[in-house]
């Protein structure tokens, strides 16, 4: 990921060469969505992996055992909420309304850190209960999905605590936007492919 | 850089948000309280996360009304990514499958073992001239019949195809002294070959003993007549290879290192005392930790096969006590009965209390 700074530097230069452009996209955006495309395999590999050795331990932790329902979804909503915010806290950019820019960023760093923080909770616990990496097949595959999530969440908290800092440091207008708006499209990527998660792996799990 | 319009600001977005988060208590719901038949709650879950997903890319990733390339773009991702899923789950379906076919091939073969029972106690001549029975007849004698007897070189390749391919298939879904199969797949391979080797050898060691095979014959009589009301001959052999034989193996020899052989084990611990009832207690309770089976350490876990009924788990019991040359190991063999499995379902033992259970080892 390119930081803020750098990205900063590059942003005046950036207006000149527009007319060169092959297609009307901004490159940041483009290439963030294509990004965006390379991580839906990645996370379709870790998926498909969980799945198809679902059901398959020998030896428990089981799923139905410890997963955490009421818990997930609080987690799930609070997730989708900071989404929610991080469009705000866009909007308020473009429309150079600094303050709100800065209270809703912060909100989806908050939320987002929420989020980690039900996460933390609940490896501890399973770890606590006997689940590790090496407990089984369910043990193995879930902490590699789900950690790997957290992890993409953790970049985008920190990417996104980026911008708040950097808005203190120097002025910050709406022609900062896209940038906003690229970090923007990780934060609700990570919120979709939560969506898939919390269907496939917690709630799917106690149906019947 | 606005051409990807809002879509009617703040309010627009709001009412997004709160139809995300209705949705996801919504879910919570259907989960919690099961209200709907588990197919249709199935396919709401998956539609209300449909819903969820579109409602985020379309409206706060402004997908929708954004330059279309972007959607072709995370679209050629998505469908990547998801016939990977597919392709993933097909494959292992598949490989299920052949071990259907499998579980079919081997059960076809315990009823021409019927038929060949029948044929060596006086209608040989009747048999022989049942080609059918004869063609299916021949892989199944490699099986159970190399313990007393070598089997001709020609045979032997049905004998590693078989046996390789079990491992292979099904060794992904297991787990070895802690380290997860899929790197082990290899290795099993390679031991595979070793237990194949291994088994020849020691039918060619026993095959020393010619009146061996006499008594076998004599004691699954004595015993057939004693339990004359508990019919377990094919129910023992088909529970064993759609239960057992994963690890265990056709051969009965398991695999060395990680699944301790039942061939030659099973009758020490049926002598031992307390042995009925601790064989009993490992299929239904499971057993885990340390043990030492022919001079080789194990430290795995079997895991509990409570599920089965009384009578699958008497009949695969004395499938395994009298198979692979074990019977020639036990005299005057009376048989598990169903009962005997029923009186210890009530003890609800841990794998790892079973271990305290075990018989000292000779």
């Amino acid at each position: 990921m390119v930081s803020v700074a750098h990205d900063h530097a590059h942003g005046h230069e950036e207006v000149a060469h527009k007319e060169h452009r092959s297609t009307p996209i901004d490159d940041k955006k483009l290439l963030m969505w294509a990004f965006l495309a390379s991580d839906c395999m990645f996370f379709g590999a870790l998926i498909a992996s969980y799945l198809v050795y679902k059901g398959r331990s020998l030896q428990g932790p089981y799923p139905t055992e410890i997963l955490n329902i009421p818990l997930t979804t609080v987690s799930s909503f609070v997730l989708l909420m900071s989404s929610f915010l991080m469009v705000l806290a866009l909007d308020a950019l473009r429309h150079d309304n600094i303050p709100r820019f800065r209270l809703w960023t912060a909100g989806v760093c908050f939320f987002g850190s929420i989020f980690l923080g039900f996460q933390v909770f609940e490896f501890v616990h399973f770890v606590h209960v006997g689940l590790t990496l090496q407990r089984n097949l369910f043990g193995t595959t879930f902490f590699t999905l789900t950690g790997t999530h957290g992890l993409h969440v953790t970049i985008g908290v920190l990417w996104l605590l980026s911008f708040l800092i950097a808005s203190y440091v120097r002025p910050m207008t709406k022609k900062d936007a896209i940038y906003l708006e690229v970090a923007g499209l990780y934060w609700h990527f990570v919120d979709i492919v939560w969506i898939v998660i919390f269907t496939i792996v917690y709630l799917v799990e106690f149906v019947g | 850089m606005h051409q990807n319009g809002s879509h009617g600001g703040t309010a627009f977005y709001t009412l997004i948000a709160v139809v995300l988060g209705v949705i996801t208590f919504g879910e919570f719901a259907i989960v919690e309280w099961q209200f709907m038949g588990a197919g249709i709650t199935y396919t709401w879950l998956y539609i209300l996360s449909i819903i969820k997903f579109v409602l985020v890319v379309a409206f706060f990733m402004h997908l929708w009304g954004d330059h279309k390339m972007l959607t072709q773009i995370f679209a050629s991702g998505m469908a990547i990514g998801a016939a990977t899923l597919a392709l993933m789950l097909f494959l292992f379906t598949a490989a299920n499958m052949n071990r259907v076919e499998q579980t079919r091939f081997f059960q076809q073969l315990s009823i021409s073992k019927t038929v060949a029972h029948e044929a060596s106690a006086g209608h040989g001549a009747e048999a022989a001239g049942h080609g059918e029975v004869a063609e299916v007849v021949m892989p199944e004698r490699s099986f159970a019949e190399s313990i007393s007897r070598p089997a001709p070189k020609n045979q032997q390749p049905v004998f590693n195809l078989v046996n390789d391919s079990v491992p292979a298939l099904n060794l992904p879904t297991l787990k070895l002294n802690g380290v997860v199969a899929p790197t082990a797949i290899l290795a099993s391979t390679e031991t595979t070959t070793e237990t194949t080797e291994a088994s020849t050898e020691s039918a060619t060691e026993t095959s020393t003993e010619d009146h061996s095979e006499t008594t076998t014959e004599t004691s699954t009589e004595v015993s057939a007549e004693a339990a004359a009301s508990f019919d377990w001959k094919e129910l023992g052999d088909t529970t064993y290879t759609s239960v057992c034989l994963a690890c265990h193996q056709m051969t009965g020899a398991g695999i060395p290192g990680a699944f301790p052989p039942l061939k030659d084990h099973m009758p020490e611990l049926y002598k031992a005392e307390g042995g009925r009832e601790y064989m009993i207690d490992v299929v239904l309770y499971g057993l885990q930790g340390a043990i030492n089976v022919a001079g080789m350490d194990y430290n795995g876990i079997m895991p509990p096969q409570g599920h089965l009924s009384d009578e699958q788990i008497a009949a695969v019991l004395n499938h395994e006590l009298t198979s692979w040359g074990n019977d020639a190991l036990i005299e005057d063999f009376k048989p598990i009965m169903p009962d005997e499995v029923k009186a210890q379902r009530g003890n609800t033992l841990s794998p790892a209390q079973v271990l305290e259970h075990r018989p000292p080892s000779h």
